[in-house]
């Protein structure tokens, strides 16, 4: 079994299995055997902790990921495909979408930050730069001419849209 | 999923709070489209994006319409290289050649299509609406239907948009204009849909209005594709695949599409392995009044470890279409390379490695398309075999690969674009012969490989291995050199058509947020 102890002083225990899908866990607990002491995760708050669990719970039995060389484009589009319950586990507020992908890069959880990446990337398909500023609390910070320019395009592209 | 329903209560953005490498992460996600708005987002997403090679080379991909090989070792630098040199290339054409370019009136969630016969051109736009990602009956295309016939007077038409609930589905134009849209389901148990729709035509729910065919396809276990799909006068011709690998089999069908159909009349299938490329095509007869139709049967190398050429196995011959209204137009040929199989692995090149041919008085023009092709080919030399040294998945820049009727192979196989000498008529070493259609006649001139007539062809209820016994045929082409003024085409998917005024290209890019269509005359 592997504790953690996270942000908000809640502590989880967890078989090795399941905690050692966290790379940073893994990398922690080094060579196996129980820890003693729990395992500090200050970045990491409990909802978000509890959300990663279920997910490291439910993967628990995944074979490991193969290895993409790097340097190579669309790297993650051969990774683990989305499933149905991957769909449902992700679908979020999107504050705690953010926590979990920023959990999951923090922690080393390599298809778990894929699956976050995706998420937002899906919400932003198919939206105008305006919708995505909106959804997301954008402020553009371009200067005026810049922005005119910009205008002249996104109207163009609006009303070639309609 | 919807936005939060106040965003104002997000007293910062958390997207921009992200990491850097993650944001990047996420965007290289989007496709290219997508991503050139996302430069407008915000003054950190535009740095961000102007300053990653990856996103970068997302962006240029797509611009220049091509498809990546994932896996492939070479690096991303190298690949963004190669896109942007055929880009410049094709700003400094090297013939003289007049560019016009019109700003299209469609977004840039997609490429158009074009498709187009005698005389004819629609520009289609595909526009996914309604997305979300979880559940798959609520993902809608609308189709713009964008008459551009009339493009040299610098106006077009646009008609009402197509609503269909799918994401993914062709069109295809017979020669008398009517439109057969298919629908892929994509579903197993799920049958494809296929719909007609007769131009000129202006209703705004034109699926309610017309006839919907299912395609006898049984989908019990895999989805099944269709490819080399081709519509001709009253006929429609597919093959289907499996996009698994346990049922290995081509389908050939051809069934008339009147505008009564209301049930199939498709007996006449043809079964063959998988790892085949039927290519649809169609010449004219001498007096241009009819269109006779084959398929072509080529089979592509099933592994890298035995490269080969592909080699075509057999033309099936059927019965001769009237023409409608027959334009002053000389033939041109539409090669599909749509789908086929390599490595053991079913997949979709590229919708542009459609390849127009123009034949007129023994002149070629040939488009040239350029794609991310899954085959390294390193041979230069022309000969009749120029596909060799098939290695594994590595993206190469490669700039055409044709097989012109009557006049043997031609391979483009260099970042150059090689220069065509005119071939003198006597030097033609193989013309399609007429052919006679009738049943079971045979042909005056020797066809240059295995012939089947028609129906032959939709009699024989044997096995492939019986059908090919003899081996595949050796091709007995011979390449001579042709010259044209050589121009860089590297954008795909130039479009093909000529005019009283000779031959014009029509061809599309992405200019975010919109699209430009550039009309090429020589």
């Amino acid at each position: 079994m592997v504790t953690v102890v996270v942000s908000d002083g809640v502590t989880f225990t967890m078989e090795q299995d399941v905690a050692f899908q966290c790379g940073l866990i893994a990398d922690f607990a080094g060579g196996g055997g129980d820890q003693e002491e729990p395992i500090p995760i200050q970045a990491v708050n409990s909802t978000v902790m509890r959300k990663v669990i279920e997910y490291c719970e439910h993967h628990r039995n995944d074979p490991p990921q193969p290895e993409v060389p790097e340097g190579t484009p669309l790297e993650r589009k051969d990774r683990r495909g989305r499933d149905a319950w991957d769909k449902q586990f992700i679908q979020v507020e999107q504050e705690l979408l953010f926590e979990i992908i920023l959990a999951a890069n923090y922690l080393n959880i390599k298809p778990l930050l894929d699956l976050g990446c995706s998420q937002v990337a899906e919400m932003m398909k198919g939206k105008t730069p305006a919708e995505i500023q909106q959804m997301f609390n954008i402020v553009n910070g371009f200067t005026a001419d810049e922005e005119a320019q910009n205008g002249e395009g996104e109207e163009k592209a609006r009303n070639l849209n309609s | 999923m919807e936005p939060p329903s106040n965003p104002n209560s997000i007293a910062y953005s958390l997207f921009l709070d992200l990491p850097t490498e993650i944001i990047i992460g996420i965007l290289s996600l989007l496709d290219g489209g997508s991503l050139a708005r996302c430069r407008l987002l915000s003054t950190k997403f535009n740095d961000i994006i102007n300053q990653t090679s990856l996103l970068q080379y997302i962006i240029e991909l797509q611009r220049a319409g091509y498809q990546d090989v994932p896996l492939s070792p070479i690096h991303i630098l190298d690949r963004l290289e190669s896109i942007r040199a055929t880009q410049r290339a094709w700003e400094n054409p090297r013939c003289l050649v007049n560019k016009k370019t019109f700003s299209l009136p469609i977004c840039d969630h997609d490429f158009p299509d074009i498709i187009s016969n005698d005389g004819v051109i629609i520009l289609m736009t595909h526009i996914p609406t309604l997305h979300s990602p979880d559940t798959a009956i609520s993902k809608h295309t609308r189709v713009d239907l964008i008459y551009v016939s009339d493009i040299l007077d610098d106006n077009w038409t646009k008609s009402d948009p197509l609503l269909i609930e799918s994401d993914c589905l062709d069109v295809y134009m017979s020669l008398n204009q009517k439109l057969m849209i298919v629908v892929e389901s994509g579903v197993p148990d799920k049958p494809t849909a296929v719909h007609f729709k007769i131009l000129p035509e202006q209703k705004p729910h034109p699926k309610a209005q017309h006839p919907t065919l299912y395609l006898p396809v049984h989908t019990k276990t895999e989805p099944r594709d269709i490819f080399a799909l081709s519509v001709l006068g009253d006929y429609a011709f597919f093959g289907t695949s499996h996009l698994g690998p346990s049922l290995p089999e081509t389908r050939l069908y051809h069934w008339p599409t009147g505008a009564h159909i209301k049930t199939w009349q498709c007996n006449d299938t043809l079964i063959l392995p998988s790892g085949h490329v039927v290519n649809t095509l169609f010449d004219l007869d001498e007096a241009g009044s009819n269109y006779l139709p084959r398929f072509e049967v080529w089979t592509f190398p099933t592994s890298a470890q035995s490269p080969s050429e592909p080699t075509l196995l057999a033309t099936f011959l059927l019965p001769p279409l009237q023409r409608h209204n027959p334009p002053d137009m000389p033939l041109t040929l539409n090669y599909l390379f749509d789908r086929y199989d390599a490595e053991g692995h079913c997949f979709k090149p590229s919708r542009y490695t459609m390849i127009s041919i123009s034949i007129k008085d023994h002149e070629l023009f040939i488009p040239l398309s350029v794609f991310l092709s899954q085959q390294v080919i390193t041979s230069t030399e022309h000969k009749v075999h120029p596909w060799k040294d098939w290695g594994p998945r590595h993206t190469r820049l490669f700039h055409s690969f044709n097989y012109i009727a009557g006049c043997g192979y031609r391979a483009l196989l260099s970042d150059e674009i090689l220069d065509f000498t005119p071939l003198p008529a006597s030097e033609v070493v193989h013309t399609v012969p007429p052919i006679d259609l009738t049943k079971d006649a045979n042909p005056s001139v020797p066809l240059p490989h295995p012939t089947r007539s028609y129906h032959e062809c939709t009699n024989y209820t044997g096995t492939c291995n019986d059908w090919f016994k003899d081996g595949p045929p050796s091709l007995p082409y011979k390449c001579t050199p042709i010259d044209l003024p050589s121009i860089y085409v590297p954008r795909p998917e130039p479009f093909l058509f000529q005019t009283a005024e000779g031959p014009k290209l029509l061809i599309f890019h992405l200019e975010p947020p919109e699209g430009v269509l550039t009309v090429v005359s020589f």
